[in-house]
């Protein structure tokens, strides 16, 4: 029965809808500089700058600030400028001359001074020498002459001469002057000299920076409205809150004065950096600041960090797993062998999904995987009383019965990281059979695979490549991808993927969503061979962006073998998943998928619903444990304490419209056709990551656990229809369907059937 | 940080507590990639979209007592809704455009509340099209009254227009929907 939907629903799945169909670059790292914006925010505590405006002292400088105002502008005034001095002159032990240049001048001033003539300076030097207090102490060494030139404007004052003489010695003058400043708010003469000559060269530092604008509050803070005793204080204040947010190579890359000022006044909290800091250093950093104040409320997406992203970046890899691997078994503290582990493990699951083949050995693999997102474990993890976790042991004895099949050189070149562990570990019993063209083109297929990537999922490619703003530049793109094709079959594959070039930059234009995955390939085996030319066929694991499960498909490459290396020349690959017509072939096989998850998962959930259980052995296994032998029999209702429980969630009406009640409609006239592309029908089936669902009438899901895997197989193009068929493993049982997909000139793409159609959707 | 973020920050309340710390640091882990690809659509540029998603959150920690109790749904159009005017203000700010008040004619609304209401799934469905294809310059004002429940005068707040061109824009907004319904055939 129809229902009446209020604004308010219309509104909320409008957003939900839009919120999903925006598609996420996984693999994009927000910058350094809102990362840190960010982390300011979720540790907002009351800052500096508020500390400051709302504290008696600085309301006290806020008096003094405009006290010294109404002063610069008295001063400005001759007929009360004379007597101010007068009185002040005494007050401060200021003697004649003071009346010729007033300190709030020197803001204004021409620091030109530094390019004085050395004659001119070493009269100065003579006449000053002449009006030392004590005749008898002449300055000879250039700290006597600072020490004397201040000193004695603090007791005589201020001269321009002494002044400009004092500039002349540049930063070896604000070396030594720095650190005598009473930072304590003391306004006195020699404070305000020593901030005034400072803020000299911390002033052009600010003007002169490329990064102006962002330090433009510094400016703010100059003569004009705080008294000239105040303002290095004030500065003081500001560069440390700055220090304290930027690492100290930031700080002094960009202000250099500023960081020598910092270091004179004895700053040394500068933020962490991990990219400056060594892999051991890091990893305290991280124990102390990261596990130990965050752990109470750790999970799986908290685990990463600034320090162990960047440890494990390209750029790093290689240096903490060579760390990790020379530490580790060495290490006492547990803790720290803990994360090396972890290290070691973020590093090599990269390497680990590769291995995923469906070998009895891949129970093992997924095991290692999911402990990534074990909550439980990761707590386990956190707590050094439970022990080291087992990564990198167990990684080690899975890797070394693996690598056992491969040649050598098939895992330095493949399997990088996981060389190096076996490296590390003494092992030394690859196949030692003769490498053939297949084992060969490995790097020629990584590289089609990144090229699909690129092409089709807008993921950027690796070994360094330049990437902005979803664009790549063509330049790059060649490089990387001639070693492996040709630069034609490069071109073609661009222009017939609707792609475009312009001024050298490769655009980016409508795209799969890949869910974060790349196209991976596991088998690869030689067919036949002819002279230096080959056909190798492979396995390859296109990731889905909804169940994160992988569906294979085997196809063909054409390789040739010269000077460099195997290269790619065609073969089925570029035929079927470089075609236009792929985009259809991903969005049947993804609906299918659907379809068939929620086909299963109501099958079994109403298998488990209708169960009647007279005893303890007619438990499925998975119950058994949870029901516990002593529970009392018959149980009938046991769906509903372990399965309907756990997860129940809304059913919106977009997904209900994607899965069954578009399909049945369009279904009425005797087609089912996919007018989406893959990447929007993400988000309707984002709920259905737990397989095995039941659609009640309040429209929530009930869910009963099993495993469904696809294999795409005997995949034929032409020009106006699409045939492959797809292998159902549900449980480990394999059932085979197949698919044709018509080209109708209203409605595009159409499944139009196969026995998927005749089997299962006309039953 | 920007010239507005930063202003912003300290006009932040300090009585995010722990809880709400914890709300909004799962909250930007959540949602923060997808509401950056939002941004950036408007701003083409990802740092400054990076920005907008700050400025995004910033404006959430301030509202942070009102949404605690929102649902997922409703969170996902919220933060969209807050992401988009940010970006929206940063590219107007960019381009020295005027602000909403001045550079539309508002003019057209009768002043009255028209309730809108789809009678059944098609209805629903073609509502949904018509308000995903809606400018967010009228979506958004109608999104935090009637899903977050703001006053008119707390969402004017928060897009930064007067209260009077939000109230019109809620106006036109409901009446683009109940017209459009009306003119497929789903009108009452």
């Amino acid at each position: 029965m129809d229902r009446n939907y209020t604004l308010k629903d219309i509104l909320l799945e409008a957003g939900v809808r839009e919120y999903y169909d925006t598609k996420v670059d996984k693999e994009r790292v927000p910058s350094e500089k809102h990362k840190k914006d960010m982390e300011k925010l979720f540790n907002k505590q009351t800052s500096v700058f508020e500390k400051i405006g709302n504290s008696p002292l600085y309301k006290g400088l806020s008096i003094a600030a405009a006290v010294a105002i109404l002063f610069g502008v008295a001063i400005a005034i001759k007929p009360i400028r004379e007597p101010l001095f007068a009185f002040f002159g005494g007050l401060f032990g200021v003697g004649a001359g003071t009346t010729d240049s007033e300190i709030t001048d020197s803001v204004a001033r021409d620091t030109d001074t530094e390019t004085e003539e050395e004659t001119k300076t070493e009269n100065t030097k003579e006449e000053t020498a002449k009006e030392t207090t004590n005749p008898f102490v002449i300055p000879v060494t250039d700290d006597e002459w600072i020490d004397y030139l201040f000193e004695s404007m603090v007791k005589t004052g201020y001269t321009k001469e002494k002044w400009e003489k004092l500039r002349s010695f540049g930063l070896y003058a604000f070396d030594r002057l720095v650190p005598r400043y009473k930072s304590a708010g003391t306004v006195d003469y020699a404070n305000a000299l020593i901030s005034v000559f400072a803020q000299d060269f911390l002033m052009d530092e600010i003007r002169g920076s490329s990064v102006e604008q962002r330090f433009e509050f510094i400016k703010t803070c100059s003569l004009n409205d705080i008294g000239a005793s105040d303002w290095l204080m004030k500065y003081r204040s500001l560069s440390e809150a700055y220090a304290s947010t930027n690492d100290e190579n930031t700080v002094k890359t960009q202000f250099p004065t500023m960081h020598r000022f910092l270091s004179l006044v004895g700053f040394d909290d500068y933020a962490f950096s991990p990219s400056e800091a060594g892999v051991s250093e890091c990893i305290d950093k991280y124990i102390s600041d990261y596990i130990s104040s965050t752990a109470a409320v750790w999970n799986s997406s908290t685990l990463p960090n600034d320090i162990i992203s960047n440890l494990i970046s390209e750029k790093r890899r290689d240096e903490t797993l060579d760390f990790v691997l020379s530490n580790y078994f060495t290490e006492e503290n547990d803790m720290r062998q803990a994360v090396m582990s972890w290290l070691f493990f973020s590093i090599c699951r990269l390497e680990i999904i590769d291995f995923t083949d469906g070998s009895e050995l891949s129970a093992n693999v997924v095991s290692l995987d999911r402990i990534s997102t074990n909550t439980a474990f990761v707590k386990g993890f956190l707590d050094a009383e439970n022990g080291v976790s087992p990564f990198l042991d167990e990684y080690t004895a899975f890797s070394k019965m693996k690598a056992k099949g491969f040649a050598e050189e098939i895992i330095k070149t493949d399997y990088p990281y996981t060389y190096k562990v076996l490296t590390a570990a003494g092992f030394d019993e690859y196949d030692k059979k003769e490498v053939d063209i297949a084992d060969k083109s490995h790097p020629a297929i990584k590289a089609a695979l990144d090229l699909f990537m690129l092409l089709k999922c807008g993921t950027p490619f690796e070994d360094g490549a330049y990437r902005v703003a979803g664009q790549e530049k063509m330049s790059d793109v060649y490089n990387y991808f001639c070693k492996y094709f040709s630069k034609e079959l490069i071109d073609n594959l661009i222009a017939e993927s609707g792609f475009t070039v312009s001024d050298g930059v490769l655009y980016y234009e409508e795209i799969i969503n890949a869910g974060g995955s790349r196209v991976r390939y596991d088998t690869v085996k030689l067919l036949s061979e002819n002279g230096n030319t080959a056909t190798v066929e492979a396995t390859l694991y296109i990731p889905d962006p909804v169940y994160h499960q992988f569906k294979y498909v085997t196809l063909t490459f054409e390789v040739y073998e010269d000077g460099d290396g195997v290269k790619i020349s065609g073969g089925n690959y570029f035929d079927v998943l470089m075609s236009p017509a792929f985009n259809y072939i991903y969005s049947v096989f993804h609906t299918t998928a659907s379809y068939m998850y929620l086909r299963e998962g109501q099958k079994r959930y109403i298998a488990v619903k209708e169960a009647d259980y007279m005893n303890y052995e007619d438990l499925p296994e998975e119950l058994k444990e949870k029901v516990g032998e002593g529970a009392e029999f018959p149980i009938s209702d046991i769906d509903r304490m372990f399965y309907e429980a756990p997860i129940r969630k809304k059913v919106s009406g977009y997904i209900y419209d994607d899965l069954i009640y578009r399909e049945t409609e369009v279904f009425r006239d005797g087609l089912v056709f996919i007018s989406k592309a893959p990447g929007r029908v993400k988000p309707a089936f984002d709920c259905f990551s737990y397989p095995g669902i039941e659609l009640y009438d309040d429209g929530s899901l009930g869910m009963c656990p099993f495993s469904l895997l696809f294999n795409m197989k005997d995949v034929k193009l032409n020009d106006r229809a699409v045939e492959f068929s797809l292998d159902f493993e549900v449980d480990g049982a394999v059932s085979a369907y197949s698919f044709i997909i018509d080209y109708d000139e209203t409605y595009g793409m159409i499944l139009t059937g196969g026995t998927f159609v005749s089997d299962i959707l006309l039953k | 940080m920007n010239e507005r973020s930063s202003e912003m920050l300290l006009f932040l309340p300090d009585t995010l507590d722990r809880s709400d710390k914890q709300k909004l640091t799962e909250l930007y882990e959540k949602h923060s990639k997808r509401m950056f690809t939002a941004a950036n659509a408007i701003l083409k540029n990802e740092y400054e979209a990076d920005d907008a998603v700050h400025n995004a959150f910033v404006s959430v920690a301030k509202m942070l007592h009102r949404i605690n109790n929102k649902d997922e749904d409703a969170m996902c159009g919220y933060l969209f809704t807050v992401v988009k005017n940010e970006a929206y203000m940063m590219l107007r700010k960019r381009r020295n455009d005027l602000p909403f008040e001045d550079s539309e004619e508002l003019i057209g609304s009768d002043g009255k509340d028209i309730e809108v209401e789809a009678h059944g799934r098609d209805a629903y469905n073609y509502a949904i099209k018509v308000i995903t294809e809606m400018d967010d310059t009228y979506r958004s004002p109608l999104y935090l009254t009637v899903v977050m429940g703001y006053s008119d005068k707390e969402a004017a707040k928060m897009l930064k227009r007067s209260e009077s061109t939000v109230r019109t824009q809620i106006s036109r907004a409901k009446k683009m929907v109940a017209d459009k319904l009306k003119e497929a055939g789903y009108g009452s």
